[in-house]
């Protein structure tokens, strides 16, 4: 079984991101970036499979400019086999994404795409199941655990108030939740072992797929800072407040 | 007594005296729980003139002064004598950071910030204040002047004294000095700020000091390296010294006895490899060379090729049995939040072993000797108690290590008697070894007697002087370092 994961690089869930002076963007520049954490869930998931014996190939693709080849890299030191970088120096949005993953996955042809069901960055949440409906593959969405039975795969999705188990047809998208597993440290000779490994280099305007932007970002701005808590002095005071000033009794 | 509470509380200070004995605790137990003293009230100074005001009143009526700021000190430095005389100065409400100056890099405070807020206003400016140690969410910059305190990047940029460029201190008698600078260079008589720093409050009290400042890395990397031996470790060390000294920012010891105080104290720790690493060393990179943090055409920085290149140098050379290298900042914290964690997670241990006492030793030996030291002090503690179990790790970049023993549970000390004995001896080891038995804890009034023991005589005479000179009327935190 050949599985398929989409690794993103993205700012590390450590760094406090901050605007840009003009508005256009978050801060980029001298950033520490990570590869996402929901997608390293996803290659580790990957690679259990691999260990049962259900996987036989694990293959990480990510999109972007050449620094992205870092985040393969990474994906390599876990245990993946090999990349795939699509060279593409233009602002990708989930459903370009989705359309070159799509391409991808008609070439490679995995019987399962494991990938993060969000990106931290901007938190879209929807790549995942727009690639399963233009695949027409099954989909499930959240997981936070996964089995895989005879061209079946049977996923507990976390859902509002507990877990929903479904089942879901071979070949498959799977998304994944926090709580499916916890990645692994990359080991010093893994790391070294991954450096051999092979990245396909594919440019994007090859895959002939229109890419072009069909969200405008008008404008990126923080979030209004909370204000500091006060100390009240009595309950009475505290109701009083509630009612009348924060008015939520 | 309720003649000094009237004139205490005539001194009319903004915060009012804490009289009440039950509300004293707080202050007058140490953080480790080995020293309860008295106290008759606990003041909060707002600022210099309200110090100059109450050093003053307690100078003329002989009281004595214990400034203190976030009570963690580890030798009771912050705690007043058993039965003494004495005002607790609590540094807390002088709170305030008066400047961060950009362009000279530095910082300009009060001494009762605590030190990860420091981190948190420094960070805001796009600046690095390296100062950092397991207390930092409650330790004060006061405090960590006064006892020049360490903590894990000590390596790079030294320790709190090599941080401070200026202080303002008020003496005993009330009066302000005003040695605020914000100069690299100034060769003007004796550096009397250096006499403040380490003083642990006994010659006067900080009430302004100014910090160095760095500017911030743009990449850092951990890496988790197990080896088989503190010698290894020295050797992969002295590797990272030769070939990345300005890049290296910490080098911890975590051996396995470290992992499993922690594992036994924590939920669901994360361990780095699938066993518990026999001599584990925590180490960082960190650069603020744009070039380091480029990704090349193999899809690594340069900062992680130089870094992977050595441990894999190590690794041929069997110095190093595997490493692992953090992806990400989460792994990252993960491993230092475990380091930092060292003193909690002991304390912790402490209460659910049978051991009565755990006896500390914040020691620093050439790092050559490290390893001598272990296997010298392992086999005369064996030849006097059976069963104690050592606990030790610390900063191995410093030569600095916590060495801390659990009794066997025996005798009224937990260590049939000899816990006394034990110390002595060892102290008795690092005095061969050519070391030191405070590397960064400081003295207080845990290690006076051992001060006076090992202390070069002429030194400790000249510091009895100098404490003479500033503090004749010995108000100034009584009882510690000095016997």
């Amino acid at each position: 079984m050949k599985i398929l994961v989409p690794v993103k690089r993205v700012v590390d869930y450590n760094v406090k991101v901050r605007v840009k002076k003009d508005e256009t963007d978050v801060e980029l520049d001298n950033v520490k970036m990570s590869m996402n954490p929901f997608d390293e869930i996803a290659v580790e998931e990957a690679l259990r499979l691999k260990e049962k014996g259900v996987a036989s190939e694990i293959i990480a693709v990510s999109i972007g400019l050449p620094e992205v080849q870092e985040t393969i890299r990474n994906a390599l030191a876990m245990g993946a086999d090999s990349g795939i970088f699509v060279n593409c120096t233009s602002k990708l949005e989930p459903l370009s994404v989705a359309k070159i993953l799509t391409s991808i996955g008609n070439k490679i042809k995995p019987d399962l795409v494991i990938m993060g069901k969000q990106a931290i960055d901007d938190d879209m949440n929807a790549t995942g199941q727009m690639l399963s409906a233009m695949l027409n593959w099954g989909q499930a969405t959240f997981a936070s655990k996964l089995e895989i039975q005879d061209k079946k795969i049977k996923v507990g999705r976390e859902i509002d108030g507990g877990i929903e188990n479904i089942e879901v047809n071979l070949p498959a998208i799977v998304t994944t939740d926090l709580r499916l597993n916890e990645p692994r440290y990359a080991s010093l000779p893994n790391i070294m072992k991954a450096k051999r490994k092979p990245i396909d280099e594919i440019k994007v305007e090859d895959l002939k797929i229109d890419i072009e932007p069909k969200l405008e970002i008008l404008k990126v701005e923080e979030p209004k800072s909370r204000e500091a808590g006060i100390m009240v002095k009595s309950v009475d005071e505290m109701i009083e407040k509630l009612k009348n000033e924060a008015k939520v009794i | 007594m309720n003649d000094y509470k009237k004139i205490i509380t005539s001194l009319n200070l903004k915060s009012k005296p804490i009289f009440d004995i039950e509300d004293h605790l707080k202050y007058t137990k140490d953080w480790r729980e080995q020293y309860i003293g008295d106290a008759i009230a606990i003041l909060k100074p707002h600022d210099k003139y309200e110090v100059s005001k109450i050093l003053k009143f307690a100078n003329d009526n002989e009281i004595s002064i214990v400034p203190q700021g976030g009570n963690t000190s580890l030798c009771g430095g912050a705690t007043p004598l058993k039965n003494s005389f004495s005002i607790i100065i609590s540094t807390e409400k002088m709170n305030n950071i008066i400047a961060i100056d950009k362009e000279s890099m530095t910082i300009t405070l009060e001494p009762g910030v605590i030190l990860s807020i420091i981190h948190e206003q420094v960070e805001k400016n796009g600046l690095f204040f390296p100062l950092s140690l397991g207390a930092k969410g409650s330790c004060t910059i006061g405090g960590n002047l006064s006892t020049n305190a360490g903590g894990i990047n000590v390596l790079k940029y030294g320790n709190t004294r090599d941080l401070c460029l200026g202080l303002e201190v008020v003496l005993p008698n009330g009066d302000i000095m005003d040695l605020l600078k914000i100069l690299k260079k100034d060769n003007t008589g004796y550096d009397l700020k250096n006499i403040f720093i380490g003083a642990e409050g006994t010659l006067g009290i900080i009430t302004a000091a100014t910090m160095k400042l760095f500017p911030k890395s743009k990449l850092s990397i951990t890496s988790f390296v197990e080896t088989l031996s503190i010698n290894n470790a020295i050797k992969l060390l002295n590797l990272f010294e030769q070939e990345l000294k300005n890049e290296l920012e910490a080098f911890e010891l975590m051996p396995k006895v470290f992992w499993e105080v922690a594992s036994n104290n924590t939920k669901n720790l994360s361990l780095p490899f699938n066993k518990m690493p026999e001599m584990g060393v925590l180490l960082e990179l960190t650069t603020t060379s744009t070039n380091d943090t480029l990704v090349n055409n193999e899809g690594t920085t340069f900062l992680h090729e130089k870094l992977e290149h050595l441990l894999s140098k190590a690794l041929d050379e069997e110095w190093i049995e595997d490493a692992i290298i953090c992806k990400n900042d989460l792994e990252r914290n993960k491993l230092w939040e475990i380091r930092e964690n060292a003193a909690e997670n002991e304390k912790k241990e402490l209460i659910n072993s049978h051991a009565k006492k755990c006896l500390k030793h914040d020691i620093s030996l050439p790092i050559n000797n490290i390893e001598k030291f272990h296997q010298e002090t392992q086999k005369m503690i064996s030849t006097k108690i059976k069963n104690t179990r050592t606990i030790f790790f610390g900063h191995l970049g410093d030569g600095n290590l916590h060495y801390n023993i659990f009794g066997n549970g025996k005798g009224d000390d937990g260590f049939e008697n000899q816990s006394q004995n034990i110390t002595e001896n060892i102290y008795k080891i690092i005095e061969k070894l050519n070391g030191s038995f405070s590397a960064e804890h400081g003295i207080g009034q845990l290690k006076k007697d051992n001060l006076r023991f090992f202390k070069d005589p002429v030194a400790y005479d000249l510091m009895k002087n100098i404490k003479n000179m500033i503090d004749p009327k010995n108000i100034m935190n009584p009882g510690k370092i000095l016997i």
